[in-house]
């Protein structure tokens, strides 16, 4: 609040009684209750009768008075508007209970709607956006929804990603076929993780399988990603088997990974078990495209253009996901604060936020005297 | 004053250990300088009245940096965080054993801190006697022949708290609004006076001056010898140790003048560096801040009646009673005459002076020669404190006057 | 009272003695953001260190000061402020800069004609209207 606007609200009521304080003759004048004399010179809309009406009245002294009804030009536009409108109004009020009465008696099963779901829609233009939501408008991201930063979730999406880029070359399939199946079900992604990439450089030959049953299960697994429209039902009975002899066979590494594992990323798991899969090259194009593509979609990392061009292993498109090859720059003050040759000189201070007025008086001892005396004021 | 005694000082102000009291020590220094020489069971004295103080807390409990608003002045860590601090410390050249805890500790006055630990009192009291000491042997050996008067004047140009004042401004020392534990230790800390107090009131009472009620009787240049400070001004009597609390409890609320904190902050600093760095750097110290300062001796004489000073002078000297003589003069009966007089013993022109009437030049020609006995200066002057240094040249005694005229 | 003293303060020599660097703070003030202070940021992390250590009396102060100009203000003994903006600079001529503060006096720049100043008197005098003349009043 302004301090005038304040200091007239303090004074206004007391202007009647002592005038202890002073106000300014202005603004005593716009405090001022209007006087009543004048107020009733004042046109209200709502007024039944007009001013000219009144001092016609008041002239003749009747309620009455002869003559036109106003001699000075007669009603107003918007009076007339007005009073062209109104008649018709008051008809139509003093016919709608009826027509009500009439409708409550033709339908008994009629329940007013509090709300507007289900209501029919009525009255717009066919266009998309009138229509209600569908099926075909719900977006999914491409992507997961969660993006990944930590070096363990990255390094499981980078070994994950390999794995599956290396079995469909052995396979000879699509590679970009891969991103199908944004997640894996629980007991094949064990198997995925328990694979193995040798760093020789060739990704059909890179994966090394723990036994020949889970090589067997993957590659009847990626088979199906490929042909589309059988791929669900194959798929399902195959997680069945799998589920099955997993269970039956290591049940303490299924019990392993921590118990919330349907929620958490990546099951549960923290890290990878090799890194041979950094050592991947990225040199055909194709194999890059397909990895990069599978990479992003798993950790939730986007790849610019630039950087696809610079990435030539799987351990710079890590490395880039980790926000090691372009850092957020560091600020000038950390930078210095870690300065050894500045923090042996007694003689410099280093400042990490802007230094202000208030950092000034507290230096020299004069905040407390400012906090005091705004707190005596009961301003703080 | 002797050696021992400020060495003794030092290490009560250096450990912090025992507790001297400030004021105590104003008192001591006020007893001694009453005696015309220093007596050698002075220093016993002091030892008794040391021991008898109460051991105050050796350190304040160390407090989080939250309530750093509770403490009267800044923590002694605080004084390794501050830049103005070092910038201060290398600026005025201090010797680097002094540390920078001991500079924040002369900066802070009793008026911000009464505790006698953490302010500057005892070591402002080292400082003070140690300015005293050497201005005026400087003084008094190289112009042998000033009158106490003028002596009283040159000791307040060069040591007074108006010159200590203009120095700390010099220095670059800036003060705080208001003492604290949250302030920079970099800053002079002390109580401000409240608005509209009086700075310098006329009359000091509690003077140990006999008769001081009697203001119209005359006081002898002798007596402000005896019972006035090095400045010629009457100064408080000390107190007893006794009544010691309640003085500081009466002082607490009041604060200082700038000009006061300033100069006790100087010669608190001139203390630090005797106690820190030894003698001799407190003795350079001295020379490059203080003695290197201008001031022109000769400006400081008010003569009221020269031609009688210098008749008495001959008169005392055995030389002939001076004769004023014209030399020379140009346009008597113009608008700007000049006239050049000569004021001769016998043979010898003891002075002259030019001037628009025959008695000003006489008057003035009176003042050059008066102006040229009292300043006479030795060649090489040595003052009596070069003997403390090791392998010192054997002393000659210098040059002492009979001293001034009196009328 | 034959004679009495005048009560003066001896004046200041700076340099006789000792000497009193003028300026006693700088304070350094950068944008991490802003292109205009890419020197200023250089200069801070190369240079200054050597400029602090080659002058241990003033007191050195970094803080950034967002969405400005990069600036250097200087604070001197006889209370005057000097502040210089170095936007867009290179970390050689804002230590060109820094120099330039730490040797100014902080008095206002004035035009020196004469070549000597002294504190001692001058030899002729001072005229004065009230010597001289006294026969014609």
């Amino acid at each position: 609040m302004r301090p005038s606007l304040r200091l007239l609200n303090l004074e206004v009521p007391s202007l009647q009684g002592s005038r202890a304080l002073y106000v300014c003759s202005g603004c005593r004048q716009e405090a001022r209750p209007r006087p009543i004399a004048a107020r009733q010179f004042l046109r209200h809309a709502s007024n039944a009768d007009s001013l000219s009406e009144r001092v016609r009245r008041k002239i003749w002294g009747t309620d009455n008075p002869p003559g036109e009804k106003d001699p000075y030009g007669g009603q107003g536009v918007l009076e007339r508007k007005f009073s062209k409108q109104q008649p018709p109004k008051q008809e139509e009020v003093a016919e709608q209970p009826e027509e009500v009465e009439d409708l409550t008696l033709t339908d008994a099963s009629y329940e007013p709607a509090t709300t507007w779901a289900g209501l029919e829609r009525v009255g717009h233009l066919n266009r998309w956006n009138d229509y209600p939501r569908s099926e075909a408008d719900t977006y999914e991201s491409f992507a997961v929804k969660t993006k990944h930063n930590q070096k363990g979730p990255l390094s499981l999406a980078a070994h994950q990603a390999a794995v599956e880029i290396c079995l469909m070359h052995a396979l000879n399939k699509p590679l970009v076929s891969v991103c199908d199946v944004t997640e894996h079900e629980k007991p094949i992604f064990d198997m995925i993780y328990e694979c193995k990439i040798q760093p020789n450089g060739e990704w059909s030959k890179a994966l090394e399988y723990p036994n020949k049953r889970t090589q067997d299960t993957l590659a009847y697994i990626f088979e199906q990603i490929g042909a589309q429209p059988a791929a669900p039902a194959a798929e399902e009975t195959a997680e069945d088997l799998v589920e099955a002899s997993e269970l039956e066979e290591n049940g303490e590494i299924a019990d392993e990974p921590a118990s919330d594992s349907q929620d958490a990323p990546f099951f549960g798991y923290q890290d990878v078990q090799d890194e041979g899969f950094l050592s991947l090259p990225l040199t055909d194009a194709v194999t890059k495209f397909a990895y990069l593509k599978r990479f992003s979609q798993l950790s939730g990392h986007y790849f610019p253009d630039p950087i696809m061009q610079q990435i030539s292993t799987v351990k710079q498109a890590v490395a880039y996901a980790q926000g090691e090859l372009n850092k957020k720059p560091k600020k000038l003050a950390e930078y210095l604060a870690e300065d050894q040759r500045l923090l042996s000189l007694p003689n410099v201070k280093i400042f990490d936020k802007r230094r202000t007025t208030l950092h000034r008086d507290d230096e020299m001892g004069r905040k407390k005297i400012i906090e005091a005396a705004l707190r005596a004021r009961g301003l703080l | 004053m002797k050696r021992l005694q400020l060495q003794r000082w030092s290490g009560s102000v250096l450990s912090a250990q025992a507790r001297t009291g400030g004021r105590l020590q104003q008192r001591l220094y006020t007893a001694i300088r009453h005696q015309s020489t220093a007596s050698p069971a002075a220093p016993a004295g002091h030892d008794q009245l040391i021991r008898e103080q109460p051991q105050a807390p050796s350190i304040r409990p160390s407090r989080p940096s939250q309530s750093r608003y509770n403490l009267p002045s800044p923590p002694v860590e605080a004084a390794r965080e501050s830049a103005k601090l070092a910038s201060l410390h290398a600026r005025l050249y201090l010797p680097s054993r002094l540390p920078l805890e001991t500079l924040a500790r002369s900066l802070v006055d009793a008026s911000a801190d009464p505790d006698p630990n953490f302010n500057n009192e005892s070591l402002a009291t080292l400082g003070h006697d140690l300015l005293t000491q050497y201005t005026s042997e400087y003084l008094v050996c190289t112009y042998p022949r000033l009158p106490l008067t003028v002596v009283f004047a040159a000791m307040y140009a060069y040591v007074g708290p108006k010159t200590l004042a203009a120095m700390a401004k010099e220095w670059g020392v800036e003060s705080v609004a208001a003492p604290g534990g949250e302030v920079d230790p970099g800053y002079l800390q002390f109580r401000r006076l409240p608005p509209g107090a009086e700075v310098n009131p006329e009359l000091i009472t509690g003077t140990e001056r006999p008769h001081e009620e009697e203001t119209h009787w005359r006081k002898s240049v002798t007596s402000r010898v005896v019972y006035d400070n090095e400045y010629g001004d009457p100064v408080k009597a000390g107190v007893p140790p006794s009544e010691l609390p309640e003085r500081e409890a009466k002082n607490n609320n009041l604060g200082v003048s700038h000009e006061q904190a300033s100069s006790t902050f100087v010669h608190a600093l001139m203390g630090a560096v005797y106690l820190h760095a030894g003698r001799p750097a407190a003795k350079r110290f001295f020379e490059q801040h203080f003695l290197s300062r201008h001031l022109n001796i000769s400006d400081l004489f008010n003569f009221s009646s020269p031609a009688r000073d210098l008749a008495r002078l001959c008169a005392r000297e055995n030389f002939d009673a001076p004769v004023a003589r014209i030399i020379s003069e140009t346009g008597r009966k113009s608008r700007s005459p000049v006239f050049v007089v000569g004021i001769y013993s016998g043979a010898d022109k003891l002075g002259e002076g030019a001037g628009a009437s025959l008695l000003e030049a006489r008057f003035r020609a009176c003042v050059a020669s008066l102006k040229g006995w009292y300043l006479y200066s030795p060649l090489n002057v040595r003052v009596p404190s070069s003997m403390e240094e090791e392998g010192a040249a054997p002393w000659k005694p210098v040059h002492v006057d009979l001293g001034e005229v009196i009328i | 009272m034959p004679i009495q003293g005048i009560r003066t303060v001896a004046s200041a020599r700076n340099g006789v003695g000792a000497f009193i660097l003028q300026c006693k703070q700088l304070d350094f003030h950068y944008c991490d953001w802003a292109g205009s202070s890419r020197g200023m940021v250089a200069y801070l992390r190369h240079h200054l260190h050597a400029f602090a250590k080659a002058n241990p009396q003033i007191e050195i102060r970094v803080s950034p000061r967002p969405n400005k100009h990069p600036v250097i203000r200087g604070v001197f003994v006889n209370g005057r402020e000097k502040v210089i903006c170095v936007r867009n600079l290179e970390p050689e001529q804002i230590g060109k800069k820094a120099n330039l503060l730490r040797e100014a006096s902080g008095e206002k720049l004035k035009r020196t004609t004469k070549p000597v100043t002294s504190i001692n008197e001058s030899v002729r005098g001072i005229w004065s209207p009230y010597h001289g003349g006294l026969n014609g009043v």
